[in-house]
């Protein structure tokens, strides 16, 4: 069973109703309302961001953000970073932040984070999300919480050890559900090296004004 | 012989009419953009000033699925006016919307489903102006309904 936060019953709860109400209230004459830009929804990105992910460079002619320093962008390419949507991506593998079973940023792993830190710091941040992804073996549930927890470590570091500070940083645990390799071979047998792909900690930075 | 008849002819009404429930209660129904599952809008109203979505999701691939979003991904335009709505947070700023899974950005959906499996999640949004009469309404991983003839009750 899924553990739930608390949520309103339905959408005729009578407190989801009434806070509704409130909440229109607050949001005045124009309701919150934004302009859609060229009049139609903007599918393809939001597809492509589920399905799997359209990665360009970040240096070179495709891909580039404006107003990129040529130091950021040298540290965000030494970490593999990849422009996927309107975030920059970058990929840290599982074992090299943390131990086996453990959610606990190992020292070793600190100045790959610093040097992130570094690069998020040079740029015009609106909010950074961080996925936790782990392998299969094990629980899904297990996974799940286990993921969660990485996720949360690495925000913590983030904030107090990297100083990020008056950034929006969103966690979420994906288990075991979102690979990016297999975990077994065709055969059945165990694959260790798909498994330790899929080991990770993904982190999206959105930039302000892309 | 006749009363047989009637209990086959019976039985057989009962069976399209349960299988076709969810067929006869969807608005419209739209699919993943991966084709694992299929999204269908089961309501779609307003009622004073607010507009509330009800979505079911069904899992229409072989594998388990987990489908996971959060709230404030969601939206719906008003191609007319061309203005962009997203859902309504209460003031704890959490999303009126449900079920929520965690409280993350303001609340996230998240459901493993077997295949097959079905769930619904329901979101509340400030209604449009009440001259629009149908709107466009996305939700991630799925393609988006588009023209709902938005049902008021004001």
């Amino acid at each position: 069973m899924v553990p739930m936060a608390y949520s309103y019953t339905g959408p005729d709860d009578p407190s989801a109703i009434a806070a509704a109400k409130e909440a229109v209230k607050r949001l005045g004459p124009s309701r919150g309302a934004s302009e859609v830009e060229g009049g139609s929804l903007n599918i393809t990105e939001k597809s492509l961001d589920i399905t799997g992910h359209r990665e360009v460079e970040i240096s070179g002619n495709k891909g580039k953000i404006k107003g990129l320093s040529v130091e950021v962008e040298k540290v965000l390419t030494d970490l593999g970073a990849k422009k996927v949507g309107q975030k920059i991506q970058v990929s840290l593998s599982g074992d090299v932040l943390f131990d086996f079973n453990k959610w606990d940023i190992k020292p070793a792993a600190e100045k790959t984070l610093r040097k992130l830190v570094k690069a998020i710091k040079g740029l015009k941040v609106k909010e950074i999300l961080i996925e936790g992804h782990t392998d299969s073996k094990g629980s899904e549930a297990y996974n799940l919480a286990l993921s969660q927890r990485r996720a949360d470590s690495v925000k913590a570091w983030f904030i107090e050890k990297g100083g990020l500070k008056g950034i929006t940083i969103i966690t979420k645990g994906y288990g075991e559900s979102k690979p990016v390799a297999p975990n077994t071979n065709p055969d059945g047998t165990d694959n260790p090296k798909g498994r330790a792909k899929n080991r990770r900690v993904e982190i999206y930075v959105s930039l302000l004004g892309e | 012989m006749k009363k047989k008849r009637g209990v086959i002819a019976g039985v057989i009404f009962l069976l399209v009419f349960v299988t076709s429930l969810w067929a006869l209660d969807a608005i419209q129904t739209q699919p993943s953009t991966d084709g694992s599952f299929e999204l269908s809008l089961i309501r779609a109203s307003v009622r004073g000033d607010v507009l509330t979505f009800q979505v079911a999701i069904k899992n229409t691939s072989s594998q388990r699925l987990r489908y996971t979003f959060f709230f404030r991904d969601v939206y719906y335009t008003d191609g007319k006016a061309k203005k962009k709505y997203y859902a309504l947070k209460d003031s704890k700023g959490l999303y009126i919307a449900g079920p929520a899974y965690d409280h993350n950005a303001g609340g996230s959906f998240n459901m493993w489903l077997k295949p097959n499996g079905k769930a619904l999640f329901w979101i509340k949004f400030p209604a449009p102006a009440e001259d629009v009469e149908e709107v466009d309404f996305y939700v991630p991983g799925a393609l988006p309904f588009e023209g709902i003839k938005i049902k008021v009750k004001r």
